[in-house]
């Protein structure tokens, strides 16, 4: 069972909807109870920084996600905001996040090419092999909205770039933990595969 | 919307056209149903003329809100709406008939006629925010007969956020010329990805990603 955590911050129905697309039980839940049950735990989040981490601490859900994942070593997958959310601070009111992942979230630099929001479909370039990549088609692309993102970090938590006008981290994985900048539930074909990958490792 | 879900449309505009002229009130129930059955990004206009009904779709999982008649009357619900949720999430509608050598502005679903023209009210609505226009030549609309290049190409040429075309699609090749010729962003399609063919039955369906890639160079647009 699939724990996709409501944390007050996104419309989860489209993640919910893939993942039971996918033929995997999944449930929105914000109770520790129910997700203490979950054999994996999706985080997604969609608004700024310092709220999503005020209405995680608010419901216990830092320190509980935190054993989950680090303690007790349950898969995850962090989706935007829940990517961000997994560093150790963001330029968006200079805020501390969850610190599983040593990374910084920084605004997204502006320039004539590049506009900030980052809205719109966009390519990726593979980083280091992992399970969630793995398969992802010769030409893998995903949809994505935000204007602060992971800007480096090391090879070897680096799963997927964005390489172009933008320079970005778009998904990073260390052991258990995974996280993607883009939304897989608005990228399709590709956004499925993904979440496939990520579905694999329960079985 | 399942079907283009499966199809893989990248991206998606519900518009109720009806909606301002009738004055209805917005389905929300019938939205969010819609929004979970959708796994690429999605618009919806119709009769948004409020920031709490933008709000409301938006919160149901939209991606982008669409307004169109509301703009004539009160220009501010863009920058209001900007301000609250960003300029990307904003797109000004604004549907156009080609009347002798000129263009003209329609709002209620093709049926008042406007007087500022369609420049002008594309360069008001960017000025208050909107972040993506949709030009649709009502006229051409289920024509089949080709999308109207030099309006697309005279606004692409005097705004600088991404133009939308529809009106008018009849082939891939039409989509292409949108894109390379007319200077837009992108291109909406609506009977050619109802309809069979013109004037045959209704077959909803949807280029494959490998006509899509043919159609366009390489990495330009994969990347935008």
């Amino acid at each position: 069972m699939i724990g996709i955590v409501d944390f007050g911050c996104g419309n989860l129905g489209s993640v919910l909807n893939m993942i039971e697309h996918l033929d995997h039980e999944a449930v929105v839940t914000g109770s520790i109870k129910v997700l203490e049950r979950a054999d994996a735990l999706v985080l997604p989040g969609v608004g700024a920084f310092p709220e999503g981490m005020r209405q995680l601490k608010e419901r216990g859900l830092d320190e509980a996600l935190s054993r989950f994942v680090i303690e007790e070593g349950r898969p995850i997958l962090g989706l935007c905001l829940g990517m961000q959310l997994m560093t150790t601070r963001s330029d968006e009111g200079n805020c501390e996040g969850l610190g599983w992942f040593d990374l910084e979230t920084q605004l997204l630099p502006r320039g004539p090419e590049t506009r900030v929001p980052h809205m719109g479909w966009n390519s990726v370039v593979t980083g280091r092999p992992d399970v969630l990549t793995e398969g992802l088609s010769d030409h893998p692309r995903f949809y994505f909205v935000h204007s602060y993102a992971v800007l480096d970090a090391p090879p070897d938590v680096t799963l997927l770039r964005v390489q172009n006008t933008h320079d970005f981290v778009a998904a990073i994985g260390r052991g258990n933990i995974r996280a993607v900048q883009f939304h897989p539930e608005k990228s399709h074909r590709y956004g499925m595969k993904l979440l496939s990958n990520f579905l694999e490792l329960l079985s | 919307m399942r079907i283009f879900s499966e199809l893989e449309a990248d991206e998606l505009f519900l518009l109720d056209i009806t909606q301002s002229r009738v004055g209805s009130c917005i389905d929300f129930r019938l939205l969010e149903a819609i929004a979970s059955e959708a796994f690429m990004p999605i618009g919806y206009g119709g009769g948004v003329n409020s920031l709490e009904a933008a709000s409301r779709i938006l919160r149901l999982g939209y991606e982008k809100i669409i307004v169109n008649s509301v703009v004539y009357r009160d220009p501010t619900i863009i920058s209001r709406c900007a301000e609250q949720f960003g300029s990307q999430a904003v797109v000004l509608s604004i549907d156009v008939k080609q009347v002798g050598s000129k263009w003209v502005a329609f709002s209620m679903g093709g049926t008042q006629r406007e007087e500022p023209s369609p420049l002008e009210v594309i360069k008001m609505g960017i000025e208050f925010g909107a972040g993506e226009v949709l030009i649709t030549s009502i006229d051409r609309e289920g024509t089949w007969t080709g999308l109207d290049i030099d309006f697309c190409r005279l606004i692409t040429r005097e705004v600088s956020v991404p133009v939308v075309i529809q009106g008018g699609v009849g082939s891939l090749a039409d989509v292409r010329a949108g894109v390379y010729e007319g200077g837009a962003s992108a291109v909406a399609v609506g009977s050619l990805v109802v309809f069979q063919k013109e004037n045959m039955g209704v077959l909803v369906n949807h280029p494959s990603e490998a006509d899509l890639r043919g159609l366009f160079a390489a990495d330009s647009l994969w990347s935008a």
